[in-house]
C-alpha cells in the first residue's frame, strides 16, 4: 500500500461527503464491478432460485440476508483501485474464497443486524484483524464515524427499498393479468398462498435483485469511503501523502543542488536566485504574458485646408444667407396661415351650445317641412278643425309634424332628415321621456295607417290624439 | 498519475476566469433532507387537518373545508420546494438540517425559474415510482443531478462549514522560515498539520514530521520541532515587534 498511489482525492471531509466520494468511485469503475458482481454472485443466485423454487416468496429474504457475502468482492477491488491497481477476473477468482470465508459466520449471524455494516467491514476484510480485536478496532473508529455509518445504513436502506417499489409499481401494469394478484379476495380471505401467483412472487424476487445489483456496490462503495474518511482524519494521511512528495522533491532538488555546487563551483545562495530570474524569464516568454498593444487611429479633419477653400469661394455665404431667409420666412407664413386658419375654422374646436344647436336640428324630415315657422300657432286647434273639414290626412300631418318639431327643437332628439318613420320612433323611444314615446308611437301608427295605407281613422282615436297631445306648443311659439 | 483522482469537487470556472469549486453532495444526503421535509410537510397537514375540523367546519360546511385542505395540499405539494429554494438561502428546512443548498451548476444562487422547473420536474424524476428514475440518474451522473437538476442546469450543494476553531497549544518551537521554498499543495499540507496535530498521538506526529527531515534536516523530537517552527512562519509570518518578513515562501536573495 503506497499513499503516493492513492487515485482518490483525500482530504478531510463531512461524512456525508465522505459517502459522496464512495459514490463517485463506485461510478468511476461501475462496469467492471458489474462483471465481478455477475461472475460471484449471480451464481449464488441461481442456486438460490433452484433451491426455494417452490417457495418463491422467500427469495427476496434469502438474498437480503445474504447481502453481506456479496459486498466482500467490490471492497475488494475498490480498496486494491483506490490504491491504483485494479485486480483482474483471475486475481479476483483467486481471492473470492478466502473474500467470502473470513468471517463467514459472525457476518451472517450476530453481525448481519450491525448497523454499521458497510463501515465496520473494511476494518473486518482490510486490517487483517481477527476476534476481539476486531471488536475492539471497529470500537475505535466508531467513535468518530458511527454516527454517519448508521445513518448511511438507514439513508441506503431507504433508497434500497423505495427503488424496490418503485420498480414494482412501474412495471406492476405491464404484468399480465394471470400473473397479478387477487387484491379483493386476498383482503376477503386472507388467503395469500391462492390468491397472489407464483409469477408475481418470481417477478418481485428478480425486481430485487436487479436493485441489490445497482444499488448494493454504492452502499458499499459508501462504507468504504467513509472508512478512508474516518482514517484520513484520525491519522493524517492527506497530510503524509503531501510530506512524502514534499520529501521526494526536496531530495531531487538537493541533489540537483549539490551538483551544481561540485561541477560549477557556484555560490549556493546564489543559485536559486539566479534560478528564480531564469524561471521569471522562462514564465514571461509565455504567450500569456505578451504584451499586446492596440493602436487606434484617429482621423482628424484637416481644418486649415478647407478654410482656404472657404476663402476661395466667398459667394457661398450669400448662398447660404438666401437660403436661411427664404427658410425663416417660409416658417413664418405657415404658422401665420396655420393660426388664421384656425380661427376662422374655431367653431369645429370649440362645442358650444349654439353650434350644436344649429347642426343638429334639421329643418326637413321625410319630404316634410317641421319649422315652427311653417306650422300654425295651435296646432291641436288646427288638427281639428282639418279633421272637421273631413281631412284626415292634413289632421294627422299636422299632429305628426308638430310633434316632430317639438322633438327635435326642445327635446333634441338626434333625429336626421334621412330617417323613416320607424327611426324617429326609435329615437323618441331612446330619448327616454315616457308618456311623449307612448304618444309619438301612438300618433305614428295613426300617421302610417293614413298616409301610406289609406285606411281611415275612427273619430274617438283623433279625439283622444288631439286631447292626449303632451306637447306646449304654445309655448314653444313664445320663444 | 495517470487518471485523475476521484473527488466530490466540481470545478466551475466563473465569468471572469476564477474557478471555484462547488462541494456537490449526492443522493444519501438529499435522501434525508428529501425524508425531513416530507414528516415536516405530514405534520403541517396533520395540525392544519385537526385546527380546520375544529375552526372551519360548523363556519363553512364539511364540503368546503375539504375543498379549501385540498387546495392547500396541493400549494404544499407544488410551491413548498420552490419557494423555499427561491428564497435567499436556497434551502429547505430539510436541506438546512442536512447543511444543504440548491444552487446554479454556474455556481450562482438558484433563480425563482430554475427552482420552478427543477421542482416541478419532480414529476418525472418520481416516474415510474418512488422517485426510481431520479436515484438512479442521481446516482449516475457526476455531479448527482436528477433530471430536474439537469434540465434547470442546477446543483445541491454543503454549505461550507463555519470555520474550526483550533485550540492554542503552547509550542516551544522558535518561528523560522523554511530553508526551501515551498509549493502551495506542501504550504497548505503544513498548516493542515498545525490544525490537526493536537489530536494526533505523539507517535504520529513523529512519524510524520519525520517524512520531511529533507525540509527540516533534523530526525526525532528536533525535526519536529522545526517542522513546528516553520508552521509558525506561515501562520503569521510577520514577526510581533520585529522587521518586516521576507515574502512568504521566498528563498534568500542573493547579497
Amino acid at each position: 500500500m503506497r499513499l503516493e498511489d492513492m487515485t482518490v482525492a483525500l482530504r478531510p471531509r463531512q461524512p456525508w461527503e465522505a459517502v459522496d466520494l464512495g459514490c463517485a468511485m463506485v461510478r468511476r469503475d461501475f462496469g467492471r464491478l458489474m462483471a465481478l458482481w455477475a461472475c460471484t454472485v449471480f451464481p449464488l443466485w441461481a442456486i438460490i432460485c433452484v433451491l426455494l423454487r417452490d417457495a418463491p416468496v422467500w427469495i427476496p429474504l434469502v438474498v437480503w440476508w445474504l447481502k453481506p457475502l456479496y459486498d466482500r468482492v467490490p471492497l475488494f477491488f475498490l480498496s486494491r483501485a483506490a490504491f491504483g491497481v485494479r485486480p483482474g477476473f483471475v486475481e479476483t477468482w483467486k481471492a473470492w474464497p478466502r473474500l467470502w470465508l473470513t468471517n463467514f459466520l459472525p457476518a451472517l449471524l450476530w453481525r448481519r443486524f450491525s448497523f454499521i455494516r458497510s463501515f465496520a467491514l473494511p476494518a473486518q476484510m482490510l486490517e487483517g484483524l481477527r476476534g476481539a480485536a476486531v471488536k475492539r478496532r471497529i470500537k475505535t473508529l466508531a467513535m468518530d464515524g458511527g454516527g454517519s455509518g448508521f445513518s448511511l445504513s438507514y439513508a441506503f436502506s431507504k433508497i434500497e427499498l423505495l427503488c424496490w417499489l418503485g420498480l414494482m409499481w412501474g412495471t406492476y401494469g405491464l404484468l399480465p393479468e394471470s400473473a397479478t394478484p387477487d387484491w379483493q379476495g386476498m383482503i376477503q380471505s386472507f388467503d395469500y398462498e391462492n390468491t397472489i401467483p407464483d409469477a408475481f412472487l418470481w417477478w418481485g424476487a428478480v425486481c430485487h435483485m436487479i436493485i441489490v445489483t445497482l444499488i448494493e456496490p454504492f452502499y458499499v462503495g459508501a462504507g468504504f469511503a467513509l472508512y478512508l474518511n474516518c482514517r484520513t482524519r484520525i491519522e493524517g494521511w492527506d497530510v503524509e501523502l503531501a510530506f512524502r512528495r514534499m520529501a521526494s522533491r526536496l531530495t531531487a532538488a538537493a541533489a540537483l543542488l549539490l551538483i551544481s555546487f561540485t561541477f560549477l563551483s557556484m555560490p549556493v545562495q546564489a543559485a536559486p536566485g539566479d534560478k528564480a530570474a531564469q524561471t521569471i524569464e522562462e514564465v514571461l516568454e509565455h504567450p500569456d504574458f505578451e504584451i499586446h498593444k492596440v493602436k487606434t487611429k484617429e482621423w482628424v479633419p484637416e481644418f486649415e485646408a478647407e478654410e482656404e477653400d472657404e476663402k476661395k469661394k466667398p459667394h457661398l455665404e450669400i448662398i447660404g444667407l438666401i437660403g436661411e431667409i427664404l427658410f425663416w420666412g417660409l416658417l413664418i407664413g405657415l404658422v401665420t396661415w396655420l393660426v388664421v386658419y384656425l380661427v376662422k375654422n374655431r367653431h369645429v374646436f370649440i362645442s358650444r351650445g349654439v353650434g350644436k344647436k344649429a347642426v343638429a336640428a334639421p329643418k326637413v324630415i321625410m319630404g316634410m317641412n317641421i319649422t315652427r315657422e311653417s306650422l300654425p300657432d295651435d296646432i291641436v286647434a288646427a288638427a281639428r278643425a282639418a279633421w272637421a273639414a273631413g281631412d284626415a290626412k292634413e289632421a294627422l300631418s299636422l299632429l305628426y309634424r308638430g310633434s316632430l318639431s317639438w322633438l327635435v327643437t326642445r327635446r333634441r332628439v338626434p333625429i336626421s332628415d334621412s330617417d323613416t318613420e320607424e327611426d324617429c320612433l326609435i329615437h323618441v323611444i331612446a330619448a327616454g321621456e315616457k308618456t311623449e314615446a307612448a304618444y309619438f308611437k301612438h300618433l305614428t301608427g295613426a300617421w302610417v295607417q293614413v298616409a301610406y295605407a289609406v285606411l281611415p281613422v275612427s273619430n274617438t282615436e283623433m279625439n283622444l290624439l288631439c286631447d292626449q297631445w303632451p306637447f306646449e306648443t304654445s309655448k314653444m311659439t313664445k320663444e | 498519475m495517470a487518471e485523475a483522482r476521484a473527488d466530490t469537487l466540481q470545478s466551475v470556472e466563473l465569468a471572469d476566469g476564477v474557478e471555484i469549486q462547488l462541494r456537490v453532495a449526492g443522493p444519501a444526503a438529499r435522501s434525508m433532507a428529501f425524508t425531513i421535509d416530507l414528516l415536516l410537510r405530514v405534520a403541517i397537514y396533520i395540525v392544519v387537518w385537526i385546527a380546520a375540523l375544529f375552526l372551519l367546519v360548523k363556519a363553512i360546511g364539511m364540503e368546503l373545508t375539504t375543498g379549501l385542505m385540498l387546495l392547500f395540499m396541493f400549494f404544499m405539494e407544488w410551491f413548498y420546494n420552490v419557494i423555499f429554494e427561491a428564497g435567499p438561502r436556497g434551502a429547505t428546512p430539510g436541506q438546512r438540517t442536512m447543511k444543504l443548498r440548491v444552487m446554479s451548476a454556474t455556481g450562482g444562487p438558484v433563480t425563482l425559474a430554475q427552482a420552478v422547473l427543477r421542482n416541478f420536474l419532480r414529476v418525472v424524476d418520481f416516474m415510474p415510482g418512488l422517485y426510481l428514475t431520479g436515484i438512479l440518474c442521481m446516482l449516475f451522473t457526476k455531479r448527482f443531478q436528477r433530471l430536474g437538476d439537469l434540465v434547470a442546469n442546477t446543483v445541491v450543494t454543503y454549505v461550507d462549514p463555519p470555520p474550526v476553531r483550533t485550540a492554542h497549544s503552547e509550542l516551544r518551537a522558535e518561528r523560522r522560515a523554511p530553508p526551501q521554498v515551498l509549493t502551495r499543495e506542501e504550504q497548505a499540507a503544513l498548516l493542515q498539520f498545525m490544525e490537526r496535530a493536537p489530536q494526533w498521538a505523539d507517535e504520529r506526529r513523529l512519524e510524520l514530521s519525520s517524512l520531511t527531515e529533507p525540509l527540516t534536516g533534523a530526525p526525532g523530537a528536533e525535526g519536529l520541532r522545526r517542522l513546528c517552527g516553520m508552521g509558525l512562519w506561515l501562520q503569521e509570518p510577520e514577526e510581533k515587534n520585529g522587521k518586516p518578513p521576507p515574502l512568504k515562501g521566498a528563498p534568500p536573495l542573493p547579497a
